[in-house]
């Protein structure tokens, strides 16, 4: 049995793995809640909704435990991504399933015990949250004692983006508890106070809280009708924020590349036929450097899972949107950089894996990419292999960009060209150390060459 | 014990919680008053309704809250 890292927080219960599959074990002092939620009409109203990770309740001990109560088998969520590499749509889509969830909950006589980005994941397509011991007794006289973790996890990176009009999803890498509050307060432009409900929950909780004695006497009356406020009025303001969108240098990508001749068409024609080769053998994939997702719909539409990958925060945002309008539950959209893929963090740095520890599929597709990794950023080829060779089990299908490329010229414009290596043979010298070559082929109208390689198994 | 503490709600968390909630009922009670004065001449002349949900009204027993959203972007 390996427990879960991650799972330390909550005496509820713990998350751990046996013979590779995903329990959650919920502990005796978590009894009359967890009935509650069970019984109380709250799980099924939330799984019909599809808000809460479905399970199956298995009778069996499976850790030994004396205090063990009940064994659950959740769905598996294939990928599990933060919240620094989502976008500010995905952030806030999370943000009202932790306010509706919350909703539904109080109706329930539950209320939850902590708002936390770790407890929603995307699958499908849509937000789900996984914790399902995440629920206390609703206690009509108490305030919600998530409210300030909330506030600090979600409310603060919105607006933020929202004032500021930046993707800052790498904010939470920082402050992975959340942005506090009065680092918020203070970063928020001074026409955020305008807002009456960004004022109270950010401005006046991080002045107040400043302020505030660590133990006051007096108890705190609260009911009903202020739970609803409170909850109403995160999800208005919620609800009232947009990233407005700036065009950045990736998002118009393809128009332009579109009136590349036949360039673009041959390219999928012949990476689909390459798609349709392998794909009995892959169950997910990956693109990275996606931009739109125009090529990571391959594999979705062969209804292979893919992780659509980019660092354009503008590109993943519309691509999320976009294909959350298409009701696509094949694609994940991710803000991911290459160059700095994001490491492990928290406790013993084992609580939240890298990209590298999470992010490997069958398949891995990086299309004009190249170029920017290794002429972008300096990276050599052995290097940039190694990373596919992590990433990538079975197949990798990837683009070399020559020195001749009018891509390569422009970035080679701007910088000294230092580039001796860069090469067709030093490109594929370097990858046939981790990958055999399947197949070779020339784009049309370009001097780019796609591979198809299959990862060596050491 | 009260097995919560671990979460730690942070010093004066709760009490920051009712005096916003204080606030908040204020704004809503003018907020439900402008509301319905709003109603009233959209029903005189005949305007489209106001579709914001109501404070205090639950959005999770119609559609899922975001949906309306898509729209916007």
């Amino acid at each position: 049995m390996i427990k879960e890292p991650s799972s330390y927080r909550d005496p509820s219960g713990y998350i751990f793995f046996k013979e590779g599959v995903l329990y959650r074990q919920v502990n005796q002092r978590y009894k009359k809640e967890y009935e509650q939620l069970m019984n109380s009409g709250c799980y099924q109203e939330l799984l019909e909704k599809k808000m809460l990770v479905p399970h199956e309740q298995l009778d069996q001990n499976l850790t030994g435990e004396p205090n063990w109560l009940t064994t659950l088998k959740p769905i598996l969520v294939p990928f599990i991504s933060y919240s620094w590499e989502w976008s500010f749509q995905m952030l806030k889509d999370a943000a009202l399933l932790t306010l509706d969830i919350q909703t539904i909950a109080i109706r329930h006589g539950l209320s939850l015990k902590d708002a936390s980005c770790f407890n929603v994941q995307f699958f499908k397509g849509q937000p789900l949250f996984i914790d399902s011991l995440s629920f206390e007794f609703y206690d009509e006289q108490k305030p919600w004692i998530a409210y300030r973790q909330f506030c600090e996890q979600f409310l603060a990176p919105l607006l933020l983006m929202h004032y500021r009009k930046l993707s800052l999803h790498e904010l939470s890498l920082a402050y992975p508890e959340g942005i506090p509050l009065a680092i918020a307060s203070r970063l928020l432009p001074f026409r955020s106070r305008l807002s009456i409900h960004c004022y109270l929950h950010i401005h006046l909780n991080a002045r107040v809280s400043r302020h505030m004695p660590a133990k006051s006497g007096k108890p705190v009356r609260f009911n009903r009708k202020k739970m609803n406020d409170v909850i109403s009025s995160l999800r208005l303001l919620v609800n009232s924020l947009q990233l407005k969108e700036s065009s950045s240098t990736w998002s118009a990508y393809y128009e332009e590349a579109s009136q590349r001749d036949n360039y673009l068409a041959d390219k999928k024609q012949l990476i689909n036929d390459w798609i349709k080769k392998i794909s009995p053998e892959i169950k997910d994939a990956s693109d990275l450097g996606a931009n739109d997702g125009e090529f990571s719909r391959l594999f979705a539409n062969r209804g292979i899972p893919c992780i659509a990958a980019d660092l354009d925060a503008t590109c993943i945002n519309r691509l999320y949107l976009q294909a959350k309008k298409e009701n696509n539950s094949y694609l994940h959209p991710l803000i991911m950089d290459l160059s700095n893929p994001s490491p492990s963090i928290g406790v013993n740095n084992l609580e939240r894996p890298s990209f590298l520890e999470r992010g490997s599929r069958d398949a891995v597709m990086a299309l004009a990419l190249i170029h920017h990794l290794a002429i972008g950023r300096n990276i050599p080829f052995d290097k940039i292999a190694a990373m596919f060779a992590r990433l990538c089990k079975k197949w990798l299908i990837i683009e070399f960009v020559p020195k001749e490329d009018e891509k390569v010229q422009f970035m080679l414009q701007q910088k000294q060209d230092i580039y001796d290596e860069y090469d067709r043979t030093a490109f594929e010298s370097a990858f046939n150390d981790q990958f055999i070559l399947e197949e070779k082929k020339q784009v049309k109208d370009s001097c780019r060459t796609l591979y198809l390689y299959r990862r060596k198994h050491s | 014990m009260n097995e919560l503490l671990y979460l730690d709600p942070g010093s004066g968390s709760y009490l920051v919680q009712a005096l916003v909630a204080g606030a908040l009922g204020v704004v809503f009670f003018f907020r439900n008053i402008l509301n319905y004065i709003k109603a009233f001449f959209a029903l005189l002349f005949g305007k489209k309704k106001n579709t914001d949900p109501a404070p205090g009204e639950d959005p999770t027993t119609k559609e899922h809250s975001e949906k309306s959203d898509l729209t916007k972007n």
